[in-house]
Order: structure tokens, then sequence, then C-alpha cells
């Protein structure tokens, strides 16, 4: 596969480009159909314009395994906390059957009080969604995302089974107080599914495959359990630390996920659980290293590059690797 | 205080989503510094003083569906601009360029 594209999008100018509209019209004319990996990595350097709001036109279509990614950067990425302050998609991706191949990565998509009225057709890992559509995300690969339904009779996802194994995980399924969504997961009875570790809250039917991966029924008791054998937890309200703001950070009040799925207890193959918590000492439980949130996300301050030169001519800080292995190894 | 990034060419590879010359790309305020990219050949920007962005926003509006297998057949914008108005950093007046904007 050829080089792969890296492009900056700045909402307030200054990168390659000022609007993921025009990336992808670039791309569009200049790579169709795509034949390696593209990635808009997007920000907002200067004023106060968040919302990323141009249509966009055709992507290209795809030649072998080539992705779209799109990303925001440490300053602009979704955390857990919905704002409308931070660079977010403020129009709904067009895009009818690339279900995996256009990827978000951090990007949280819709905003409070500006939700995305149409159905999100795209890959999502650590991504925050806002949505008023009667289908809020339809894909087969949904991880360590939160997906909030604003209006009552939702359905948050919707895998339309484009690839053998749809993967949903570790995700955050939620209607807003005062509202009853329709189902948190919906698939067409895929019995390779992977449904785990997912925290389903306020939908009246929290996952719906046709019995597979989903539902555990307790003969004793003759009621189902919460969380399942998948380890959703369904419809057991989480408590955050400001739900009203939308801050969903879970809060150190919380019972209904703390202390499930920390490792070394954690036995699910795909991780436990979204929310799976790390008490952080302030606001209350932060994520695992791998999963949403803070921790993870959160700007960390890394020891800057140790930098030296190798010239077998002399003159720089080394005349052999050799030599600057070894000094590396007795620092 | 507007300034259009106006797509300058049609696509090589037709599809009915995809943007043509003349449609408006993006709006953004006077004197937005655009992306290294945003240019000639593919775009042009096109500038019109004294004119509020939201009041040219209409450029941006896109048709839409509920039937994803028709919204795939629809362009990505209502209208454009005519071409012969579109040339790179010109500035034109908000009624001439009232005047230009075709119907697609």
């Amino acid at each position: 596969m050829a080089d792969n594209i890296y492009k900056t999008v700045d909402l307030g100018g200054g990168g390659d480009f000022s609007s993921l509209a025009a990336f992808i019209a670039w791309l569009y004319n200049n790579y169709n159909p795509l034949d390696r990996n593209a990635c808009a990595i997007c920000t907002v350097s200067s004023g106060n314009t968040y919302g990323d709001s141009a249509a966009w036109g055709s992507l290209p279509s795809f030649s072998g395994n080539a992705t779209i990614l799109i990303v925001t950067t440490k300053e602009h990425w979704f955390n857990g906390i919905f704002s409308s302050t931070r660079y977010y998609l403020a129009t709904t991706p067009t895009q009818p059957t690339y279900w995996y191949q256009l990827v978000f990565c951090r990007v949280q998509i819709g905003a409070p009080g500006a939700p995305i009225t149409g159905t999100i057709k795209a890959g999502l890992f650590l991504s925050g969604v806002v949505s008023s559509a009667t289908t809020a995300v339809q894909s087969d690969v949904v991880a360590n995302s939160m997906i909030i339904c604003t209006t009552n009779s939702q359905t948050a996802i919707s895998c339309p089974y484009s690839v053998a194994d749809p993967l949903i995980i570790r995700n955050l399924l939620l209607t807003r107080p005062g509202y009853t969504g329709a189902t948190g997961i919906y698939a067409p009875s895929v019995s390779s599914a992977i449904f785990d570790g997912n925290h389903i809250v306020r939908f009246t039917t929290p996952v719906n495959n046709g019995g597979y991966g989903s539902t555990y029924y307790n003969s004793t008791t003759a009621s189902s359990i919460s969380p399942n054998t998948e380890g959703n937890v369904l419809n057991a309200t989480p408590t955050f630390v400001d739900e009203t703001n939308w801050n969903y950070t879970l809060s150190i009040n919380d019972t209904s996920a703390k202390n499930l799925y920390q490792p070394p207890v954690d036995t699910l193959p795909h991780g436990g659980f979204p929310l799976a918590l790390n008490h952080n000492g302030i606001t209350g439980y932060r994520f695992l290293y791998s999963s949403i949130g803070p921790t993870e996300p959160d700007p960390q301050n890394y020891p800057s590059w140790l930098i030296k030169v190798v010239n077998t001519d002399g003159g720089g800080d080394f005349t052999s690797l050799n030599a600057a292995i070894v000094w590396l190894y007795n620092k | 205080m507007a300034e259009l990034l106006v797509m300058a060419q049609d696509p090589p590879v037709p599809h009915p989503r995809a943007f043509t010359k003349g449609m408006v790309v993006d709006i953004k305020d006077d004197g937005h510094k655009w992306g290294t990219e945003e240019k000639p050949p593919l775009f042009h920007v096109v500038k019109v003083p004294g004119v509020a962005k939201e009041e040219l926003q209409f450029l941006l509006d896109s048709p839409d569906d509920p039937d994803p297998n028709v919204r795939d057949t629809l362009p990505p914008r209502f209208k454009k601009i005519a071409s012969g108005l579109v040339k790179h950093l010109v500035t034109v007046s908000k009624s001439k360029l009232m005047s230009n904007v075709i119907n697609i």
C-alpha cells in the first residue's frame, strides 16, 4: 500500500484544510479510488467556532482495505465530557456504504443543544455522539464510545451486518433523563456478533439480536440478570459527575458499575466495561487507560525525546551506533 | 463578512454526491487563513466583503432524504455559483454574487 495521507483540518485556519468537507472533496478529486489510508487530524487553533458544519460531498470509493480516519488533537478530542467549545462535527457524515472504512477516533459528533439529526454510518472508537436521529449510529464496529440519545424511541446502534463479526464493546449507550429509548443495540439475529461490556441506560429493549449474545435468563428466579453474561449492564442507571451539564464521568457514588470487570477479575474476552473505573481522587471514577475518558486521552507530560546524532564521518554526538547504544545503556 | 471556498473544477470521477465546479464547500469570516491545500486548481476563494457569513449559509444547504438510496443520488448542495464569477481571490459584491447563484 502507498504511503498514508495525513492532513490537518483546522477550523481556525492555517491547516491544510478549514473543514472536513474540503478535505473530503480534495480526497475525492485526487485519490479516487482511495488506494491508501487517509487521516484527517482536526483542531481549532484560533477563534471561537468549534462546529465543523459544512456538509460533505461524496467520499471516494475504496481500493482494498484503505480506511479514512478522522481524529482530533489532544486539545480538542472527546474525553467523556461533551462540550460545545471543543472541535465537534456538526453535520452528519454522509456515507451510505462504508460502515467500517470511515472511522472516527476521539471525535465528538453533535454537541449539547445541537444533536445530530441524521444517522452516522461509520466506525467509532473513543468517540462521543449526541443524536436525535431515530437510529443514531449504524455500524458494525463501535468501541469505547458514548452515544447519547436526546429524545424518545431512538435506537443507539444498529448493526447492518456488513462484516462477519460485528463488534460493539465497552460503550455507554444512554437516553437523556426524561426520555425513553427504543433499542440500545439492534442486529438482525447475528450469531457471531459480539456485544460485550456495554452499559445501556434507559432503553425499552437494551439489546435486540434475536436472542444472540445479549440476554441471560435466570430460570431460578425467572428474571433477567443484570449485568448479563456478556458483561452488558442493562438499564441500571449510573450516577455521573454532572449529567445535567453533559459530564459523563462516572461519579464516585455510582453503584451501577463500580468494581465491575476490573482486572484481574475481568474475564470477558473483549474487556469489561466502558466505565470500568479508577478513582481519580477528585471528581469521581475515571476510566481505564484503554477506555474512554480523561485518564488516557488526557494530555500527559511525557519526557522530551532524547536525540543524538550518529555521524560515521565524525562531528556528531557519536561516530557509531555501537557507541550510542553503549552510552544509552550506561546513562 | 464572508469568504467562500468554491470548487474550481469538476471531479474526474462523476458521482451524484460529488462537488462540482461552482459549488460552495465552506464559508468563513473575512480574513480567514485558508488551508494550504485550499487553493487552485481544486478550489477558489471568493471574497464577499461586508456580508455576514450567516447570510450566505444557504449556499451550504444540502438536500436530504430519509431514504439512503435516494439520498445517495442527491447533490451535496442546492445551489452553485456561475463559473464566470469564480476566480481565485476575486472580490465581489453581494448583489453580484446573488445574481450569479444558480439552482442545481
